[in-house]
């Protein structure tokens, strides 16, 4: 089964990664660099990624049925795609242990008083090993359930206190020009490049007319959800936004109103840690997945065990230490090995689909599609046919 | 019932939920009470001691196991160099860790205020403790003396004291004033902000209701408790301060120990108060600067956004049915607009105000049939004018002192900055002293004022 996921669930599945390393940290972070203009670096950060993403589904809809490995297998052959899986691999391991250190550092300062690191990592691991051996569309089914309530509850916990704030402290624009937008760019990249995961969704979305029009209203929701997440965030804490790595919790928190709104503070709390549980395990598959690409072992549990264990370990060499995973993130060989990273892969993704239009790949992939419907169709009309015979046989039992 | 059990045994999930149970329970189970280890600190008061140490005096309530808030509020005080080895010392007195989630309140005394109290604030942003939007409030004489009387009340100290600080925020000048507000404030150019203050009225020596203990830090020693008794447990057993408590305390709380740690005495009389008066401090880069008058209050009233309730008032004034009369109007709407613009290179900052506005109070030495009438608003162009004049002078006094002392309490800076950074860029350049800035900043004020019955 090749055809897994709607468009619906591909879209909530990018969203939540979308947003998943930007409510807590990367926000202090962001004004580190850019202070009162961090709305406009995400904002034109997410604007980057909706327009790769749209060049993504355009590449789908032209080759609905092939996946990332075989588009590159077939252009540049097995080694090559090995390699770029191998890339990806570790591109999406860091993400899932930035993404762990992130939540362990959520745990300690909002919800726990006291947490040792084994009582959080040994249950997590536990944790992450069982979704690695689940199927990408328990995860999306999963979403589509949640989606709208984590959405709308995240939501409220960062509106709620506008009615309170100032929306001017977001001004003056470019106030010390252009260049601290694009450091702020520089530093926080490794928090963007989602739409790496809509490559590798290739050819297992359910290809419809509406699914790049459904994936694309469902980006633009996500950048404005997103872009006045920020714009609260400058508008609330102004020039002391560097303190908040708490981003999410603090703006619900932090909203002047010490009786009032402090009672939103559960409603961040608790929807945040589902989200973020949620977002470990998807990435853990998402690192799985490319595991697969690079070794086929049979057995679920193998890979899962093998990738639970290298998190388990680099999180005991980090010792879960937030400071020492940013300063990774944002050292400059690692930036570069990002930015890398997340230009080369659409940008082959573009070779391919040159290359390919060349070869006239589309006859086959279209004889392809029409050979598998009609492999379907008879499928169907044979099973239908075995369901009669048996139900007659019963009867006459 | 063999049959259900197989077929949970086939789900994975049933062996990954008992694998975590079987590691979450028995550690879950081994963990102490954790309402047993903490002491939660409802306000926190911060004075300086004559040899220059921070005293912190906590608004603890100490929970029981089982959910129960047996303990009652205390006070406890602690000194120390700096305000985290005092609180250190207060955990170690305690004997709890404490738990500051759900302290409001961070008061500071003038002697404080002298200095920048950036340093006194630090160790609050660091500390994941203090998850609390907690507000910042200038007691000009004593906060510990403030903190005790607010934990003997009825009500728990926070609420009065917060129920104080929200009203003056929410109506009258937003000087609610929280950490990160002021550290926002802080750090821009214009770094002033105002401050609400809160004072005791009337007699005070309610301490004596409370065994406080004083603490000795100096080189990092342990504390030196002169009274280890345990603490009244609630406000209504500490305002009837037994003669016994009394006895047993009076050592401590006239005592002055060497280390210069300190702990109030007197007549165990309670009949003082907490009052706002809507007085607020001023306070810039960190020191509190002066206190504004009340002139400057009813201006700041006017030219705050958020506020919408207040009086403005004229005195003898006579027309028609009004002789010599006192008149109060009480603000029942108000429309503010602020535009900060550059004429000519020259900043200028324009504050509209629509207000309406109804009778309160009329005060004649003869009362008039017709002045008792309800059925007008008395708002003729002469009255609309002499209220006018009042405010007028009012701001222009709260102008006048923000000029002198360079406290951009009307964020003149921001409202310029926002819209015209590289005007004001170019216009700062021009100034030999940029933070003189106010100097040259031209004010118009235009006031309305309609009335209404």
């Amino acid at each position: 089964m090749k055809k897994m996921l709607t468009s619906r669930q591909t879209a909530m599945l990018l969203f939540m990664s979308i947003i998943s390393l930007k409510f807590l940290v990367f926000p202090a972070l962001i004004s580190k660099y850019s202070q009162k203009d961090s709305y406009i670096v995400v904002f034109l950060f997410l604007l980057f990624e909706i327009m790769v993403m749209f060049f993504i589904l355009m590449f789908i809809k032209k080759y609905p049925n092939l996946t990332f490995k075989e588009v590159l297998s077939n252009t540049f052959g097995e080694v090559f795609s090995k390699i770029i899986y191998i890339v990806l691999f570790i591109y999406f391991l860091f993400k899932t242990l930035l993404l762990i250190k992130e939540t362990h550092n959520y745990f300690l300062e909002a919800i726990f008083d006291e947490l040792s690191w084994w009582f959080f990592i040994l249950p997590l691991t536990i944790f992450i090993t069982y979704v690695m051996t689940k199927n990408i569309k328990i995860l999306a089914r999963t979403i589509e359930i949640l989606f709208w309530f984590l959405v709308v509850s995240v939501g409220i916990s960062f509106v709620a206190p506008l009615y309170n704030i100032d929306l001017l402290n977001i001004f003056p624009v470019f106030e010390n020009g252009v260049y601290p937008i694009f450091n702020a760019m520089f530093y926080s990249v490794f928090s963007f490049g989602d739409y790496l995961l809509l490559i590798l969704f290739m050819g297992k979305i359910k290809f419809e007319k509406s699914t790049v029009k459904k994936i694309m209203s469902y980006m633009i929701f996500c950048l404005i959800f997103i872009t006045i997440f920020y714009i609260v965030f400058v508008a609330l804490f102004n020039n002391s936004g560097i303190n908040h790595i708490l981003a999410i919790s603090d703006i619900s928190v932090r909203s002047g109103y010490p009786y009032s709104q402090e009672k939103l503070d559960w409603l961040a709390i608790l929807i945040w840690t589902i989200a973020l549980l949620f977002q470990i395990g998807f990435y853990a598959l998402v690192t799985k997945n490319c595991f697969d690409e690079i070794i086929k072992i049979k057995n679920k549990m193998i890979p899962a065990l093998i990738i639970s264990s290298v998190l388990f370990v680099f999180s005991m060499i980090l010792y879960l230490n937030l400071e020492l995973t940013l300063k990774i993130a944002t050292s400059i060989p690692f930036i570069i090995s990002a930015l890398v990273i997340q230009i080369a892969i659409p940008l082959i993704l573009l070779i391919c689909f040159i290359v390919l239009k060349c070869k006239k790949f589309e006859d086959k992939n279209n004889a392809n599609n029409e050979m598998i419907l009609e492999n379907k169709n008879i499928e169907r009309t044979n099973q239908k046919n075995k369901k009669n015979t048996t139900k007659k046989g019963g009867a006459r039992v | 019932m063999k049959g259900n059990l197989k077929k949970v045994f086939r789900f994975k999930t049933f062996y990954i939920l008992l694998a975590i149970a079987l590691f979450m329970l028995p550690t879950t189970l081994y963990m102490p009470s954790q309402a047993q280890s903490r002491a939660i600190v409802t306000a926190i008061g911060i004075d300086k001691t004559e040899d220059n140490l921070y005293e912190v005096t906590l608004a603890v309530i100490t929970p029981k196991s089982g959910g129960q808030v047996g303990g009652g509020s205390m006070v406890e005080t602690g000194t120390g160099q700096t305000v985290a080895i005092a609180m250190h010392l207060l955990s170690i007195n305690f004997g709890k860790k404490l738990g500051l989630q759900h302290c409001d309140s961070i008061i500071m005394s003038d002697d404080v205020l002298k200095d920048d109290i950036t340093n006194v604030l630090d160790y609050f942003i660091r500390t994941n403790n203090l998850t609390s939007d907690a507000n910042l409030i200038n007691c000009p004489k004593s906060a510990k003396e403030l903190i005790t009387q607010g934990a003997s009340s009825q009500a728990s100290s926070v609420a009065n004291i917060n129920d104080i600080i929200q009203y003056n925020n929410d109506f009258l000048y937003s000087t609610n004033v929280t950490i990160y507000e002021f550290y926002n404030r802080y750090f821009s150019e214009a770094g002033a902000i105002y401050m609400p203050i809160i004072e005791l009225e009337g007699e005070k020596n309610i301490l004596d209701s409370y065994d406080t203990k004083t603490q000795d830090n100096e080189g990092g020693s342990d504390s030196q408790s002169s009274s280890s008794s345990s603490l009244s447990s609630n406000s209504s057993s500490s305002n009837s301060s037994s003669s016994d408590s009394e006895s047993s305390n009076s050592g401590a709380s006239n005592s002055k120990d060497s280390s210069g740690s300190t702990s109030s005495g007197g007549d165990a009389t309670n009949s003082s108060k907490l009052t706002s008066n809507g007085k607020c401090a001023v306070i810039k880069k960190g020191v509190k600067i002066r206190e504004i008058s009340e002139n400057e209050r009813i201006a700041l009233n006017i030219l705050s956004k958020n506020s919408d309730k207040g009086i403005i008032g004229t005195s003898n004034f006579t027309e028609g049915a009004l002789n010599n009369a006192t008149i109060i109007m009480q603000l029942v709407n108000k429309d503010l607009s602020v535009k900060g613009y550059f004429e000519n290179g020259k900043p200028k900052i324009k504050f509209d105000v629509d207000m309406i506005v109804k009778p309160d109070e009329i005060i004649m030495d003869k009362m008039d049939l017709d002045a008792i009438t309800g059925l007008t608003s008395f708002m003729t162009p002469k009255l609309k004018q002499a209220l006018i004049d009042n405010i007028n002078k009012c701001i222009n006094e709260l102008i006048e002192n923000m000029k002198t002392y360079q406290t951009d309490i009307l964020f003149v800076y921001d409202n310029l900055n926002r819209f015209h950074h590289k005007e004001l860029e170019n216009f700062l350049n021009t100034l030999e002293d940029k933070s003189d800035y106010l100097n040259y900043v031209d004010f118009e004020t235009n006031i309305n004022i309609r009335g209404k019955i």
